[in-house]
């Protein structure tokens, strides 16, 4: 697959967004590119999974597996953003901490996002402090917030009439939509609740981002049969198959780009040391 | 390790609220429903609030979401008491709340803010907010012996929790730093440079805007204020019980971890922490796989296994962790799950009711 520059990677709660992120941050780290791994919280979920002794930072720091990460919330992009414009952080960082800016940020949920989208896709306008990165993989949030982050510039250049924010607005806006530079993989798994929501997610996502989208199937059993002489076990295994046929035909009934990953039997630091050759099957 | 199940209905006879919480796909909604129909077995008039329920859920419970009516009656057989389901939809209760509270001139002007527009409809407070109103207002009918609260689904816990607080401040506009309102703030001359850098960056109109919303609501603030109270005095009762729902992922144990001492600090506690999903319900019939060599299959039930053994460590070092709390700890195994009808729900109560166990 061509991996694009920005890469985010959404979901319901669950599926295993964090560590497909992070498989995908490896692998892409394997083939020899500058890779940055993005969480988008004010806690990282990445450090327990990579049992790295120290937690991520804003600014973006190197991690065991040859990947450098960072994690960010709108606040920390905007007080960036505006620094880089007044040149002075002290002053910004000042402006943050009177409850009026703090209210401002609040008040406009789409300004935190629009903070958060405009530092993802910075070195693709050319504008704001840029990510020296060849793929920047972003942990994003689960599939509604997620919505709302993506949709925020776009509403934004709507409801503004004129003035910086609505050309900031635009331009990622249209960043966004440019299949040539995002990609989006949206996490499921063979599981008949979360594939009705998978169904719901591409009604709202389908039309408008087409192309970057792709889905991932998480946790496939990389089986076709049991050989076991337990028949409880080897029941309840065959059972799961045979409900696993059914949702993947439901999967590739849904989407043209539909890839899969097996459950990963051993700590997921051991496995991503291991990680080697090609990524991303086709389901 | 000892275990025991008691039934959910036992188990809760002498409470009236129970809240379930945890981030989003770890399965409150259903261990809400699931809880509430056996209580509503048991003979118990129940009330279920739940937010943001799955297709199949309101499906399969006959809900109508576009109904005008905000709750649906659930029947079925052998039902002695009584169970009504509702379902908040965040923006619609805000907003019933906003205007029951404002003049009606007031509230048009406000209606058409394209800020006002923008909180009810994507602030996470706002969500959480709607939900507790929601809840405050059913406990005022005095109609029900029981209330099942499904909170809607966060990233963090602990959000719910501090949007109360966070909501209030917000539309006190008040920080504790300073004793300013937005309004004074910005009509203070000699922050006017502050002002004029805000409206480069946002544009004049958005600090209209602004200036127009403050204006409006401040009078909601007290309102805010009295249904916060109501829902804290309700949360703080012994009759309230508080489910924490977690799946037995490394990060999602480590968050547990972290919500009890961030909680402790706003007065909340939970009461039984739910590991959902632990493992395998059918590795505890099947002792031996009946596999030899290495294969790929006897990988796959050793991996099952140690995550199951995994799994119940992790409780016990939770356990071991927050014994200052006094808290239950309680754990799921997954469950075969085929729902196609009411039936298949009812029975899967069933189930789960019976595979509740307390270690």
């Amino acid at each position: 697959m061509d991996f694009k520059k920005l890469i985010f990677v959404s979901g319901k709660g669950g599926t295993g967004k964090t560590t497909l992120s992070l498989i995908l941050a490896r692998h892409l780290a394997l083939k020899g590119k500058k890779t940055l791994f993005v969480e988008l919280a004010s806690r990282s979920s990445a450090q327990s999974l990579l049992m790295e002794t120290s937690a991520p930072q804003y600014n973006p720091s190197p991690t065991s597996f040859g990947f450098d990460w960072s994690i960010m919330e709108g606040r920390d992009c905007l007080i960036e953003y505006i620094s880089s414009f007044t040149g002075v952080e002290k002053f910004t960082q000042k402006l943050f901490d009177t409850h009026v800016l703090k209210t401002l940020v609040n008040v406009a949920p789409g300004l935190n996002d629009l903070s958060i989208l405009g530092k993802l896709t910075s070195s693709m306008r050319e504008h704001g402090p840029a990510f020296e990165y060849d793929h920047v993989v972003v942990d994003a949030h689960s599939t509604g917030s997620f919505h709302s982050l993506i949709k925020a510039p776009g509403i934004l250049a709507k409801s503004v009439s004129s003035g910086p924010l609505k050309l900031q607005s635009e331009g990622i806006d249209q960043v966004l939509k440019d299949p040539q530079l995002v990609q989006y993989f949206f996490v499921g798994l063979f599981e008949s609740l979360p594939m009705d929501e998978l169904e719901d997610t591409m009604g709202t996502f389908g039309e408008e981002y087409q192309e970057a989208i792709s889905i991932l199937m998480n946790k496939k059993i990389p089986l076709e049969k049991s050989e076991s002489s337990n028949d409880i076990w080897k029941n309840f295994l065959e059972k799961q198959i045979q409900a696993e046929k059914v949702q993947k035909a439901r999967a590739k009934d849904l989407w043209n780009q539909v890839y899969y990953e097996n459950i990963i039997v051993r700590p997921l630091s051991e496995y991503l040391i291991s990680q080697q050759g090609e990524w991303l099957r086709p389901l | 390790m000892v275990t025991s199940t008691l039934k959910l209905s036992q188990k809760f006879e002498s409470h009236n609220l129970l809240t379930f919480i945890g981030t989003g796909g770890v399965g409150k909604t259903s261990l809400s429903v699931v809880t509430a129909i056996q209580a509503a077995k048991s003979g118990r008039r129940v009330a279920a609030i739940t937010i943001d329920p799955s297709r199949r859920l309101t499906h399969l419970l006959g809900m109508d979401l576009n109904s005008q009516q905000d709750f649906q009656s659930i029947q079925w057989d052998d039902m002695s008491g009584s169970l009504d389901i509702y379902y908040v939809d965040p923006e619609t209760v805000f907003q019933q709340f906003v205007s029951s509270h404002l003049s009606s001139q007031l509230y048009d002007k406000l209606k058409s803010n394209g800020i006002y527009r923008q909180i009810s409809k994507n602030l996470r407070e706002t969500h959480n907010f709607a939900a507790l109103y929601k809840m405050v207002e059913i406990f005022k009918k005095d109609e029900y012996d029981l209330v099942v609260l499904d909170t809607p689904p966060c990233d963090q816990v602990i959000e719910f929790f501090e949007s109360p607080s966070r909501l209030q401040k917000f539309f006190s506009n008040q920080g504790e730093d300073e004793k300013k309102t937005w309004v004074d703030w910005i009509q203070n001359k000699s922050l006017k440079f502050a002002e004029s850098f805000i409206k480069k960056l946002v544009g004049g109109e958005f600090v209209d805007e602004m200036n127009g919303f403050f204006s409006a609501v401040g009078s909601l603030k007290s309102e805010i204020a009295l249904v916060t109270e109501e829902f804290l005095v309700r949360m703080q009762k012994e009759s309230s019980y508080l489910f924490l729902v977690y799946p037995p992922s490394l990060d999602k144990v480590s968050d547990a971890r972290y919500l009890m001492r961030e909680m402790s600090k706003n007065n909340f506690f939970v009461n039984e922490f739910v590991m959902n999903r632990a493992y395998l319900k059918v590795l505890d019939q099947s002792q031996e796989p009946g596999l030899s060599g290495d294969s790929e299959e006897l990988k796959l039930y050793n991996y099952f296994v140690e995550m199951k053994a995994r799994s119940l460590s992790q409780i016990e070092q939770l356990r071991e962790e927050l014994e200052g709390y006094s808290l239950n700890f309680s754990l799921l195994p997954e469950i075969e799950a085929n729902m196609q009808s009411l039936n298949d729900i009812l029975s899967f109560a069933q189930k789960m009711d019976e595979n509740w166990i307390v270690t």
